[in-house]
């Protein structure tokens, strides 16, 4: 009974949502449902901010061998969330912090990508030699030398029409591929989760 | 609740039981004394009656049945003991009767009726099944209710023999008397309150009388007990519900003739714990099944010995009960010891030649009303909805009624009572009510059944296919392990060292001469020359998609065009994200370009902030900005902010400009804005790892312009003589590049030169 | 002394670059504290803005000053928020199941209209017009490099639609196989997929070796200009 509950919270809301693309009528309804959904996203937010508080107060609070960390993590999400509440977040100090920690932890991060990239490209044909990983390998070297110089010489290294066969044909049509599968695939799910097959939420 | 634990096996009991529902035994020393009424019995009758006669030809017909069906090895169980011991004292029986009605003493030698306690050792104790009981007096003792008391007198007096029988002591009533008393086999009736009557009598009688006169004749109908009557009319249908007043045994309460709606009345007269049962026929052996969650136990009856009484072969046999229909079954089979509860109105047909233990098999015929509505093919729908395992019966909707019942109460009976529906495979179970104290989890023996009944073609369909998926999963996949570990940590720094050594030492050597960009591509420069085109002071929004650790590249590459944009046509600007951090991120943005420095929040520009809810929050912004973020990022109102003024939808913006690193985001950006967008220009300024996936977009004129990476975004600085750090860094880009293709061409070359050379050698290429 | 929010920031970053930067040598003491420090940061961060930006303007705020219709309308998602935020306590969890529900049914039916209207009919309609049927409008090389090219276009992405395409037929011996016009749609799928999945491989590096040269950058920067 609960289930059947759920589903036809989650059916009958996403239906009124969908039919307001189509009927003028129920434009009002979609838009109040999309504006409540945009709250209770937030209010996810906040849950999802907790339960990794309640993480890791767990480590410190069972003493376990990466404690010391997570009080650095809970000490830092409280002293910066205190200060979101008293300055509110577009203040410059929040501004600065996030300048200074965030931004170049982020940045920094995708450096070393750029590190794990390359050894990974190196040993992938170390592992697996066959026609997909040749061609994989070629085309990336290809768009990689696109862009690539040799200092003081001018004149590219890879001719940039045949790169733009490479990325306006072939890249071209397995990308729209694969955005007609991922939407396919959204589709699918999405009805799915309206019809009440797949319960997302759980069951209660 | 209060509870006590039964004088006999111990089992804790409900105050409010009368009778144990494990064993079967009183829980109470006495029962109330019943007030006798009986009249006195009519003259005795100079023939014997034809109900008798048709009962005694059944039990004949059925023990032969029983005997034909009996294999070698097989051992005879209590059915067929009894109806064995029933043909050879059939003529006996006769001779006590025909005395009985003349009036005459039973003489010495004399086989004696069998007392009911005897009858429901046998099996059961059908309609019909017992002879000559009447109602008698507590003055003047019939002759039914002498040779009750003599019969009672002669029961053994072993307590496990007599709890086996269901029978506390002397001074109990027989349990399927009191059961077929609050059965109602003809509630409502005459019959009905004088077969009350007559149990009371009973009760009273057994405590204290010790002698027995004369069995006196056989009562006339207004005397005789309901299932006699019923027997003499035949298959007159159905009883009416009981209306007896009698504290009787709890489980006897509310009993009615079995339809679907009673159920619940039925369930609860078993205390919750047993269910009838249809016939079946008693087992030899003791064994133990698993169903469900519940251990059952099975014991046999006891077999007859010499200090049993005789039969009473007047008595029908207990493989038919007497019965004339599976109604009757149903009300003999309610709360009935374990042992008994296996008569089978019609079980002799299903018993198993090869088996050496009583078959179990619930005929469809010989199914209660109730039980007849759940086949297997509820069972699917069943176990959907309580999440039960499938393949198995059904027993009682999930729809059952009583509330006070817990799941797991609910689902111990439902298991049991699937087991009784679905007709069980396995010949060697035989089921008995789940013992609601202990609901352990299946604990099955090697020899034991499935804990649950699966169809027969499910099992052979589907268990092969678990077993293949169950081995499957146990044998792992091998790991795919590098050749050399060791190398990959070395390979790593190699790599590190490599990139930082050439970034470093380029951007410390500054005096090298700069690298012209190659031109932009299609996308890029339409973006420019679109933006280009809008009219002055026109309203911009700025989606600020990205994350911090792109920031870098996209600020590289939407600077140019935005330093351009804002210098030509200085729009008034709104910026959103539906990242906490993109509204830094878009002030970040506008910092680098010194077109943006004139610029005043609130009068040129405005922030309005985060945007939750990814799609969803999208899709509301798209059909209505100002509903979507009524405020903005240091909560002011928007629809006061200068920069959106004359600004409602999102068609009333000149240009989007999307800054993202997504193609996802994009994606949502693109398909929630459809339609809803107008004339606007869309612009994509995408990070070089998104740009391919959004490039069928602008193929298909969905977005109007896409700047892709730091290569677009320096040829556009190139292009526009704007300023900017991308062509600041394009050297170090170029070569950076450089530095990967190299990096992967060599070792590409490496690994398939060294697997044709192990091809070469006869080796296993690539390993 | 005076010191300069300037350089506490930049010497906050600095550390915190240098400290993730040491994951290259190997996991230590110092990138786990920068680590951890960047996630609390920004959980703070995200859960201030989600108050400010949301809560507080969107359905505190309102609540507290609204007439009594409009407090009943914003009833509802104040007793949804509540529910969702019981999704934080195990014993509670399962009362914020119908507010969750109501989320997952309007994503769905948004995602749902998007894609069909979005992606899926443009998408749909640019591969077909993309065919030169009208001379003229093959542009550069000649009608027959431009049917070509549209032609490859189209077999690139019907076949990399086949690639994913997993309806397979149990057969004789037992095992499930695509049909054999998918298998062969499905391999020249691969070649497409593989291209294209190597163009994005390149452009993941190309951002990365762009956030490695700015990181680079401001290190030496920082360093170059600290005595300053």
């Amino acid at each position: 009974m609960v289930r059947v509950a759920l589903a036809l919270v989650a059916g009958g809301a996403g239906l009124v949502v969908l039919l307001g693309y189509f009927l003028p009528e129920l434009r009002a309804a979609q838009a109040l449902l999309l504006r409540w959904g945009m709250i209770l996203a937030s209010a996810a937010v906040l849950v999802g901010i907790l339960n990794l508080a309640s993480v890791h107060l767990g480590k410190l609070r069972h003493r376990e061998k990466n404690a010391p960390y997570s009080a650095v993590l809970i000490a830092s999400l409280a002293a910066t969330f205190v200060l979101g509440l008293l300055l509110k977040p577009g203040h410059p100090v929040l501004a600065a912090i996030i300048n200074a920690i965030v931004v170049p932890a982020e940045g920094t991060f995708m450096a070393l990508l750029s590190i794990s990239l390359l050894s990974a490209g190196v040993r992938l044909l170390q592992r697996r030699l066959d026609l997909m990983s040749i061609l994989f390998v070629a085309s990336a070297i290809a768009v990689l030398l696109s862009s690539a110089r040799v200092p003081s010489i001018e004149t590219p290294i890879v001719d940039s029409a045949a790169v733009s066969w490479l990325t306006d044909v072939f890249s071209l049509s397995g990308a729209r591929g694969i955005l007609l599968g991922v939407s396919l695939g959204a589709i699918a799910t999405g009805l799915r989760v309206l019809l009440g097959a797949d319960r997302p939420y759980g069951d209660g | 609740m209060a509870q006590m634990a039964c004088p006999v096996c111990g089992e804790r009991n409900p105050d409010h039981h009368a009778y144990c529902r494990v064993c079967g035994s009183a829980l109470h020393e006495k029962l109330p004394d019943a007030p006798s009424s009986v009249t006195e019995p009519a003259g005795p009758e100079p023939v014997i009656p034809q109900w008798l006669k048709d009962a005694l030809a059944m039990s004949d017909q059925v023990s032969g049945e029983a005997k034909e069906m009996e294999g070698p090895g097989r051992q005879a169980g209590p059915v067929e003991q009894a109806s064995a011991s029933d043909r050879g004292r059939g003529e006996e029986n006769l001779d006590w009767l025909r005395r009985l009605t003349q009036g005459a003493e039973p003489r010495a030698g004399d086989s004696v009726p069998p007392s009911p306690a005897e009858a429901r050792g046998e099996g059961q104790a059908g309609e019909g099944s017992e002879a000559g009981r009447t109602e008698t007096s507590s003055d003047q003792p019939t002759v039914l209710g002498k040779w009750l008391q003599r019969s009672r007198q002669t029961l053994p007096e072993d307590p496990a023999s007599r709890s086996e029988l269901g029978i506390e002591d002397a001074s109990t009533v027989p349990d399927w008397i009191g059961d077929l008393r609050a059965k109602g086999v003809a509630a409502g009736t005459p019959e009905s309150s004088s077969a009350e009557e007559w149990r009371r009598s009973e009760a009273g009688q057994a405590q204290g009388e010790a002698n027995l006169g004369a069995p006196g004749p056989l009562g006339q109908d207004e005397e005789l007990p309901e299932w006699l009557v019923r027997a003499m009319r035949g298959s007159e249908g159905t009883a009416p519900p009981p209306q007896s007043a009698q504290p009787g045994p709890a489980s006897m309460e509310g009993l009615t003739a079995g339809k679907a709606g009673e159920v619940q009345e039925s369930t609860r007269g078993f205390e919750r714990d047993e269910a009838p049962q249809p016939a079946r026929p008693l087992p030899t052996t003791t064994s133990t099944i698993e169903q469900g969650r519940v251990r059952r136990e099975v014991r046999p009856p006891p077999p007859q010995t010499a200090s049993e009484p005789a039969e009473d072969d007047s008595l029908p046999n207990i493989a038919t009960g007497g019965l004339h229909s599976p109604e009757d079954a149903e009300h003999l089979f309610i709360d009935l010891p374990d042992w008994l509860s296996g008569s089978a109105t019609a079980s002799a047909s299903s018993l198993d030649e090869s088996s050496t233990t009583e078959p179990l098999e619930a005929r469809p015929a010989s199914l209660p009303s109730w039980l007849e509505g759940m086949r297997p093919d509820d069972a699917a729908e069943l176990r959907t909805d309580l999440d039960l395992p499938t393949g198995g019966a059904s027993g009682f909707s999930a729809r059952e009624t009583d509330p006070d019942r817990s799941s797991e109460d609910r689902l111990i009976d439902l298991e049991f009572l699937a087991s009784l529906a679905s007709g069980i495979e396995d010949r060697d179970n035989f089921p008995r009510p789940p013992q609601r104290e202990a609901p352990a989890p299946p604990q099955r023996s090697p020899e034991s059944p499935p804990a649950t009944p699966v169809d027969a073609k499910v099992q052979r369909t589907e268990v092969p296919l678990l077993d293949q998926l169950l081995g499957e999963s146990q044998t792992a996949a091998p790991l795919l392990r590098p050749r050399h570990p060791a190398a990959v940590r070395p390979l790593r720094w190699l790599i590190a060292s490599a990139l930082v050594v050439v970034t470093a030492g380029m951007l410390l050597n500054a005096s090298q001469s700069p690298i012209v960009p190659a031109p932009a591509s299609e996308p890029a420069t339409q973006a420019l020359d679109l933006l280009r085109s809008i009219a002055d002071l026109s309203p911009l929004l700025i989606m600020a998609e990205y994350a911090p650790a792109r920031a870098a590249e996209l600020e590289m590459s939407a600077t140019p065009l935005l330093q351009d944009l804002l210098a030509r046509r200085h729009p008034r600007l709104a910026l959103v994200s539906t990242s906490a951090t993109g509204p830094l991120l878009a002030e970040r943005l506008l910092e680098g370009a010194p077109a943006a420095r004139g610029y005043q929040e609130g009068i040129d520009r405005v922030n309005l902030g985060y945007l939750p809810g990814g799609t969803l929050g999208i899709s509301a912004f798209a059909r209505g900005p100002l509903e979507a973020k009524p405020v903005d990022l240091t909560l002011q109102s928007s629809a006061d902010a200068q920069p959106l003024e004359n600004v409602t939808a999102l068609s009333d913006f000149a240009a989007l400009l999307l800054v993202t690193d997504s193609a996802d985001l994009a994606r949502a950006w693109i398909e929630q804005s459809t339609g809803l967008r107008g004339t606007a220009v869309l612009v994509v300024i995408a990070s070089a790892q998104a740009a391919p996936l959004i490039q069928p977009y602008f193929q298909s004129g969905q977005i109007d312009g896409l700047v892709s990476g730091m290569q677009d975004g320096a040829s556009l600085e190139t292009r526009s003589s704007g300023t900017g750090s991308a062509k600041a860094y394009w050297n170090i880009y170029t070569l950076g590049m450089l530095l990967s293709a190299a990096v992967l061409m060599g070792a590409a070359l490496w690994n398939v030169l060294r697997a044709l050379q192990g091809r070469a050698s006869g080796g296993a290429p690539g390993a | 002394m005076n010191i300069s929010t300037d350089l506490v920031t930049g010497a906050a970053a600095f550390l915190i670059t240098v400290g993730i930067f040491s994951y290259a040598i190997g996991d230590n003491a110092l990138f786990r504290t920068a680590a951890h420090l960047f996630v609390g940061v920004s959980a703070g961060y995200l859960a201030s803005v989600a108050w400010w930006q949301v809560l507080w303007p969107d359905l505190l705020l309102p609540f507290l000053r609204a007439g009594i219709q409009e407090r009943a309308a914003l009833a509802v998602p104040l007793f949804g928020a509540a529910l969702i935020l019981m999704k934080s306590s195990p014993r509670l969890s399962r009362l914020g199941t119908p507010a969750t529900a109501f989320l997952a049914g309007v994503s769905a039916a948004v995602v749902i209209s998007g894609a069909i209207t979005g992606t899926l009919m443009p998408q749909s309609m640019a591969a077909i017009r993309a065919f030169p049927l009208t001379s003229g409008s093959e542009g550069e090389g000649g009608r027959l490099a431009a049917l070509f090219q549209v032609g490859l276009l189209l077999v690139g992405t019907i076949s990399t639609l086949a690639y994913f395409h997993f309806g397979a037929r149990t057969s004789v011996d037992g095992s499930s196989r695509r049909p054999a016009f998918i298998e062969a749609m499905a391999m020249v799928g691969s070649i497409f997929i593989a291209t294209t999945l190597g163009v994005l491989f390149a452009g993941v590096l190309s951002a990365a070796v762009v956030a490695l040269i700015d990181r680079i950058g401001f290190a030496i920067s920082f360093l170059t200009g600290l005595p300053s």
